[in-house]
């Protein structure tokens, strides 16, 4: 089931519709759910239930590209008054798909995660204290 | 974006840009039964995230003020549960 929301198919690698969409997904995430990873990861997990209820119906093997467009529609939506000017990229096809990508970045943006981070960093590197040498005593 | 190459001079606004996308696919020959489902997907996140909360003000409906309000377990996950307590129990 995850495989089958975070793979978008062959199609958007060849579409290579897909960088352009996860710039907006990214734009979404930090401008209208700016500090709000909780209301986004609702928000990806209500498109992604919906996905899922459907998926019977619907004669497609993944759904990861239309979670994208979801997203973009949702951009779309909040920011009616931004202009796009007709671009089309190419080059660049990324074999990442968006789901994992947009469901991990609020994930590393957790206060939580930070410290947990800033744990593992100050184990792994050498604390500042062990640079300072002793105090001598004083008159020797 | 590494690489985009301007294919015209012409800008659309926001709102019409998976429509656009949705007319590439079909002018591509793709399957449009994707992004089909995820502007349907879209557009019933946004009426009920966006729009019936703000009409429910307007027209004083007090049982659906906000249908998709975020569980207090995932505020409580990112930590933002503090704010959300200071601000009544009222998500935004």
């Amino acid at each position: 089931m995850a495989d089958a929301l975070s793979y978008s198919g062959q199609r958007a690698r060849v579409c290579s519709i897909h960088p352009c969409s996860i710039r907006y997904c990214r734009s979404l995430e930090e401008g209208s759910f700016g500090h709000r990873s909780a209301d986004f990861l609702y928000c990806l997990l209500f498109g992604m239930a919906v996905l899922m209820a459907v998926a019977p119906w619907v004669n497609l093997m993944f759904f990861g590209s239309s979670l994208t467009f979801m997203l973009v529609y949702l951009w779309g939506k909040r920011n009616p008054g931004m202009q796009i000017r007709w671009v089309l990229c190419h080059g660049s096809v990324r074999r990442l798909s968006v789901a994992p990508a947009t469901v991990c970045a609020p994930v590393a943006r957790t206060p939580g995660l930070r410290a947990w981070r800033q744990l593992i960093h100050r184990m792994l590197t050498p604390s500042p204290d062990a640079f300072v040498q002793p105090a001598r005593p004083v008159g020797v | 974006m590494p690489s985009c190459s301007l294919l015209g001079l012409l800008a659309f606004s926001a709102p019409y840009l998976p429509w656009v996308l949705l007319g590439f696919s079909l002018l591509l020959g793709h399957d449009v039964q994707a992004d089909m489902l995820g502007i349907v997907v879209g557009h019933l996140y946004y009426f009920l995230e966006d729009v019936l909360p703000a009409v429910s003000v307007v027209r004083g409906w007090r049982w659906v003020r906000r249908p998709l309000r975020t569980p207090y377990l995932l505020h409580w996950l990112f930590g933002t549960h503090r704010l959300l307590d200071r601000q009544g129990g009222v998500g935004r």
